[in-house]
């Protein structure tokens, strides 16, 4: 249990800051295979450090380094980035009553420092308080130092990526070239475990590759995703 | 090598919508209700778009005129990483277990020669 006791509320610092260490130190290791990516990509150093610090979202990231190196359409890379980010609007959207009382600034830093981690982190702490409790001075300041640090563990370790990944030499002789391919995968994997989500997984990677396979090119991840989770609402 | 403006271009346009993704329901709060088929979709477009980035990299190979056939072949390398980065990620739940286990089953078939 993260929380300490000693009534709701007073825990909740000890508790975020337990939460910081584990997200920073499991960024270290995605961040810098993605900054190794991106530098194949073609992105600079400070293109990939004003890309995780502007977008600040793992999985939308690797996407967006994939689909640059396929050369993908520009205006295709955003929207498919809109895509996998869709989950943040449910995310935010079930925790925003909770996050009411906080200032305005501070609820705009807490946004735009969410990511799968944080979030949870977030959440589980403010199920645990009133949005008054959650709006003390000392719960806001420690929720946006869990996600201060976790911000910029990800920052840090994505430049150095980019930075230090030269030195690796070859990239495919270490199966690198898989990577991006074996991160969808370790994020997709639990989500299988749901049979809908399952159904709809399939649904979408068959579709997927019907797509490719019939020439819709670039435009095949949009159309699959858009149909597969409407078939996912609509079949019984 | 692509031109560094591009590279902006996109860095910029998916940081504004993502920020707007992040942000909006924290701004907007209670103005923003999806309806419940609504929340159903959104809840299943995260598995349906990885499952559509991951499945043409595993199954298809590129042909030279760039249109795409099915690859499925004890030669396919991407497909048999595939297996142990699925097993990781599925039973031990491990994030880096999965990449580690996926990259190094291709470094291997590599260097067996497939």
């Amino acid at each position: 249990m993260v929380f300490a006791s000693g009534g709701p509320g007073r825990g909740a610092p000890a508790g975020f800051a337990r939460a910081a260490i584990p997200i920073a130190l499991g960024y270290l290791p995605a961040g810098f295979a993605l900054g190794v990516l991106a530098r194949e990509a073609g992105f600079s150093v400070f293109e990939t450090a004003l890309m995780s610090a502007s977008v600040f979202a793992g999985s939308a990231q690797f996407t967006m380094v994939a689909q640059m190196s396929a050369r993908v359409p520009g205006p295709l890379v955003v929207a498919t980035c809109a895509m996998v980010n869709l989950r943040y609007l449910l995310m935010n959207t079930s925790v925003a009553a909770r996050m009411s009382k906080v200032g305005p600034i501070r609820r705009a830093l807490l946004g735009i420092m969410t990511s799968d981690e944080t979030y949870a982190v977030n959440c589980s702490m403010s199920e645990r308080l009133s949005p008054d409790e959650f709006a003390a001075p000392a719960v806001v300041s420690a929720a946006l130092g869990v996600d201060a640090v976790s911000y910029l563990s990800w920052l840090l370790a994505t430049s150095g990526g980019c930075l230090f990944g030269a030195m690796l030499g070859d990239a495919e002789r270490f199966g690198a070239d898989f990577g991006l391919t074996a991160v969808f995968i370790a994020l997709l994997a639990p989500r299988l475990k749901d049979a809908k989500q399952l159904r709809v997984a399939l649904l979408s990677g068959a579709a997927c590759v019907v797509c490719f396979l019939i020439g819709l090119g670039s435009w095949s991840v949009i159309i699959a995703t858009v149909l597969a989770a409407a078939l996912g609402v609509v079949l019984p | 090598m692509r031109m560094s403006a591009s590279v902006m271009a996109v860095i910029l346009g998916c940081s504004l919508v993502t920020i707007f993704e992040k942000c909006a329901p924290l701004w907007l709060l209670s103005r923003f209700k999806p309806g419940r088929k609504t929340e159903e979709w959104l809840g299943y477009v995260p598995a349906a778009v990885l499952a559509a980035l991951a499945a043409p990299e595993i199954f298809l190979a590129k042909n030279p005129d760039n249109s795409y056939s099915l690859f499925i072949s004890a030669n396919n390398v991407f497909l048999a990483a595939s297996v142990p980065a699925l097993i990781a990620a599925y039973i031990k739940e491990s994030f880096f277990g999965a990449v580690a286990a996926g990259m190094a089953a291709a470094a291997l078939l590599r260097y067996l020669g497939f």
